[in-house]
């Protein structure tokens, strides 16, 4: 049986993965490469880095860790932040990322998923989705969660998967950095939406939340990542507690 | 020990080629068959769809070569795809090694198939020395092969497909052993040393 995925998220700024909130107070946590293995050997299925260098230059030292990272990492390993067209994505991906996924660039112009697809694959292009509550109905949010769209954010996901996004990596923006839980009625609806893997994210704050986004919310995934960089739950601490719950990981 | 691997488009190399380094292989890439006869085996990577990757093997000179490699061979994902007699995938023509169609999931959950699953060994063979007789493995695909005769291990996905395949000296894979953690370098270490017999 396919087993539930844990996913640690890593921010990285200039070539280091940083840790700090909305860009402010920025604190440098190490190596990505070395922090990829560390959480390849605590049982991380699959990592996710994210550039969050505003700069060109940023972006340069960051398709150079991508090389390192693939180099080393033996599993699977997802690249995004600033990806804005399809020479982004090939540069990525000839890096030796695995999947790229895309966020603002595909909202402002949705033919660059399909773009993507077609040339790379559907299974490499991840479309990541940022979404907020807003009465009663979840709205997608832009430019890290600062800028909000037209689209309601199930409709975005089945548009985006129709285009050919092989994956979704749904962040609960309201729910981000608060430890208080995944949110289940957005995760549910989209993974019951879609037909691809659906990648729940933000709010992991203990073991039970990762039980319910998998049971309740029907998950494929969940990411986190304050909660594995402090060192409060390792993924294989996570995976152990859903073995019990009977959940299918690999451990 | 040289390892041939096959260059052609489609194919994201870097993670197999540093774990073929990783494992003490000079690794030859290469679309040239001159180069790749000097190999003690060859791996057929395979990322991408089947028809684009078919049409690119064909205009390399390779598409009639491959099935007559006389050293261990091993197919991964797509590679390990076209060994077959044809994919629905395009649809595309396969090499014929072995005689399964490969085809879509029928029943899969969700698609495409992408995760960790489980491997159940079914025949004994030299590439699962020191394995457990189940473990898991990182999948990435849409299309399957059947089970038959030739099958070294299955998964279920919705319904049970090949996983490995062997049939003399070509192996298949279905999983990325490259992303598969320890076990996955074990099972290219393995391979490593089929070749070197």
């Amino acid at each position: 049986m396919l087993t539930r995925r844990i996913i640690p998220c890593l921010d990285v700024h200039e070539g280091r993965v940083v840790k700090g909130t909305q860009f402010l107070n920025l604190r440098d946590m190490g190596d990505p490469v070395e922090l990829g293995l560390a959480y390849e050997e605590k049982g991380a299925d699959e990592l996710v880095y994210l550039d969050i260098s505003a700069s060109a230059e940023g972006r340069r030292t960051f398709t150079q860790a991508v090389e390192k990272i693939a180099a080393k990492l033996r599993i699977p390993f997802t690249v995004g932040g600033g990806v804005r067209t399809i020479e982004d994505v090939r540069r990525l991906l000839e890096a030796g990322a695995d999947k790229v996924s895309l966020n603002t660039a595909a909202v402002e112009n949705p033919s660059l998923i399909e773009e993507a697809a077609d040339l790379f694959g559907r299974q490499c292009i991840v479309l990541a989705v940022d979404a907020k509550e807003e009465g009663g109905t979840y709205r997608v949010y832009i430019r890290g969660g600062r800028e909000p769209t037209p689209w309601e954010a199930i409709t975005w996901c089945k548009e985006g998967v129709r285009r050919g996004a092989g994956e979704i990596l749904l962040t609960a923006i309201g729910r981000d950095g608060t430890r208080d839980g995944f949110d289940i009625s957005l995760t549910r609806q989209v993974a019951e939406a879609v037909s691809v893997p659906v990648i729940a994210s933000g709010g992991a704050g203990n073991l039970h939340h990762f039980l319910e986004v998998f049971t309740e919310g029907k998950a494929d995934a969940a990411l986190a990542a304050g909660l594995f960089h402090e060192g409060i739950l390792t993924p294989y601490e996570v995976k152990s507690f859903l073995f019990r719950h009977g959940i299918p990981v690999r451990l | 020990m040289k390892v041939g691997l096959i260059a052609y488009r489609g194919g994201n190399v870097h993670s197999i080629r540093s774990a073929l380094e990783e494992l003490g292989a000079e690794v030859v890439y290469s679309d040239q068959i001159k180069e790749l006869e000097k190999c003690a085996g060859i791996i057929f990577p395979g990322v991408g769809a089947a028809p684009v990757a078919v049409q690119d093997l064909k205009s390399r000179g390779l598409w009639e070569w491959l099935p007559t490699v006389q050293r261990p061979f091993l197919g991964i994902c797509l590679g390990m795809q076209l060994l077959g007699l044809s994919s629905e995938e395009g649809p595309a023509p396969g090499l014929g090694i072995f005689p399964y169609e490969v085809k879509a999931f029928q029943r899969a959950p969700r698609l495409p198939h992408i995760g960790w699953n489980l491997v159940r060994l079914t025949q004994p063979d030299p590439l699962w020395e020191g394995l457990p007789p189940a473990f898991h493995a990182y999948f990435v695909h849409s299309y399957r092969a059947e089970v038959g005769s030739y099958t070294l291990a299955q998964t279920e996905y919705g319904e049970v497909f090949s996983a490995a395949v062997r049939k003399d000296f070509f192996w298949g894979v279905q999983f990325h052993p490259e992303k598969s953690s320890q076990q996955g370098m074990r099972i290219l270490q393995n391979f490593l040393r089929v070749c070197l017999l």
